[in-house]
């Protein structure tokens, strides 16, 4: 709505119909006079017009000297509205009354959210807030987030941090809870993988091998002492294992040769959207693709506008014999590579052999063997202990 | 003869004519609306044909449904489906 409209609507407007020989000399005095007139529209009989109310009231001077008879047809405004709501004060009284009801029910709260408890139930927490005064409808001006927070970190030292804040009428309970290491149950340190013992450190138990025995997977390496006194084994102990991989790698292999066929494309690249405005798609099976950039906006900017020409080169597969060094040295790659990924992190190599085998015509085989010194200890909790924890 | 040097100083100044020579000025959109500015008050209205008096003549807007929507001393509007608009003097 302008502001011209707005003006009129405050002050009050009316809907005018005039009728007589001459409307059309009413508003040229109206114009004279300085009227704010508009919506002309007529529907043969009589003109229509709308003025504003202060000016309506001084209208029938100009009507008389025009011979025309002016009349209200409808009213619109403010003014029209206030002399209505006057004669409803049971009206506004009740509009004052929910208008002063919605603004104090907006102060109290009437939600209450919380997150971010895993292990502590939210009822406990709700609990715990009600006690401090958090409940619903009570208001937020007689409430202390910060004697909340205080009761609720109080009342479970399970929880590290409580945040409380109000979102309108919900109120928020934040909180963090304390993140506790993995409990070990007692039990003996016993071999995980087998190999050559090199050294025993023993924290609690009694050693039960000593070094360079050689011992198997599953073997008791340091005791511990269970009954009624309950000690449980720890430990390290390093152990000289071996991994062993084998892989079979051919003598034939497929390269991808250019045919010397090629389709180009115009690329417009915006960020990481690409569009393609010229050129064709790429229709080869197989094919190699280089960019080769044309002209760059914002270069080195995260709105970097590039245009490069795309260009395909369509390939075969073209079979060749490869030299038994080279087919060795991928399948000692690939060894390394699978070994690698079984090895755990702490370990120290100590030596690393292959052996080379021919299989079958064109076909070659390498056993690689990997010797590490490892932590070979892990604890096996003894039965009674996974039963009284619930195991 | 006062009116020819009259137009002649404005054009030689490069005035706007209209200004200068206190003539009407009228805009028409389409077949939506027409603008006439500078009038010298209303003479007839009806839905199908408006006359508003100007400078030394008057404009003739014809057509359908025609409204004044907004009008004042000097500016007037005038809506509707427009089919003519007729300058006599």
């Amino acid at each position: 709505m302008s502001l011209t409209k707005a003006t009129h609507w405050l002050k009050g407007y009316v809907l005018v119909e005039v009728s007589g020989k001459n409307p059309e000399r009413l508003v040229n005095l109206c114009l004279i006079s300085g009227f704010p007139v508009w919506g002309f529209s007529a529907d043969g009989r009589s003109v229509f017009f709308y003025t504003t109310l202060p000016k309506y009231r001084t209208i029938h001077k100009l009507a008389r000297k025009s011979r025309c008879i002016p009349r209200i047809r409808r009213r619109f405004g403010f003014p029209f509205i206030m002399s209505r709501v006057k004669r409803r004060p049971f009206f506004l009284l009740m509009a004052a009354f929910m208008f002063a009801g919605l603004i104090y029910m907006a102060g109290a709260t009437w939600a209450i959210q919380v997150k971010g408890n895993e292990t502590v139930s939210e009822t406990d927490i709700l609990r715990t807030a009600a006690a401090a005064g958090l409940i619903p409808g009570a208001r937020k001006s007689a409430l202390s987030p910060a004697a909340i927070e205080a009761a609720l970190l109080k009342e479970h030292p399970e929880l590290t941090w409580a945040y409380v804040h109000f979102q309108g009428t919900l109120a928020v309970i934040e909180v963090v809870e304390k993140t506790r290491p993995p409990t070990e149950l007692p039990g003996d340190v016993v071999a995980a993988r087998d190999g050559v013992v090199t050294s025993v450190l023993v924290l609690s138990g009694t050693p039960v091998v000593t070094p360079g025995q050689t011992v198997k997977a599953g073997d008791v390496l340091i005791a511990g002492q269970p009954g009624d006194a309950r000690t449980g084994a720890r430990g390290t102990v390093v152990a000289l294992t071996c991994y062993e991989v084998y892989r079979e790698t051919d003598l034939y292999d497929q390269v991808a040769v250019r045919t010397g066929r090629k389709a180009e494309a115009k690329i417009l690249r915006y960020a990481a959207t690409e569009i393609m405005f010229a050129g064709k798609h790429n229709e080869f099976e197989w094919y190699e693709v280089e960019d080769y950039p044309e002209f760059s906006l914002f270069k080195g900017t995260d709105k970097e506008l590039t245009v490069l020409t795309r260009v395909f080169y369509e390939t075969e597969w073209v079979p060749r014999k490869v030299t038994q060094e080279e087919a060795i040295e991928v399948a000692k790659q690939e060894a390394m590579e699978a070994i690698e990924r079984k090895l755990p992190s702490s370990v120290k190599l100590v030596d690393l052999s292959y052996e080379t085998l021919i299989v079958q015509e064109g076909v070659i085989g390498i056993r690689l063997v990997l010797s590490v010194e490892e932590d070979i200890g892990r604890i096996r909790p003894w039965p009674e202990s996974k039963d009284l924890n619930g195991g | 003869m006062l009116r020819k040097i009259k137009q002649d100083l404005a054009e030689i100044l490069e005035l706007p004519l209209d200004v200068s020579l206190d003539l009407p000025k009228i805009v028409i959109i389409g077949e939506l609306g027409v603008l006439i500015q500078n009038h010298r008050g209303l003479i007839q209205y009806s839905p199908d044909r408006i006359v508003v008096g100007v400078g030394e003549g008057q404009i003739t807007v014809a057509g359908e449904s025609l409204k004044i929507s907004e009008v004042n001393q000097e500016d007037m509007i005038v809506r509707g489906r427009i089919k003519t608009v007729q300058m006599s003097t």
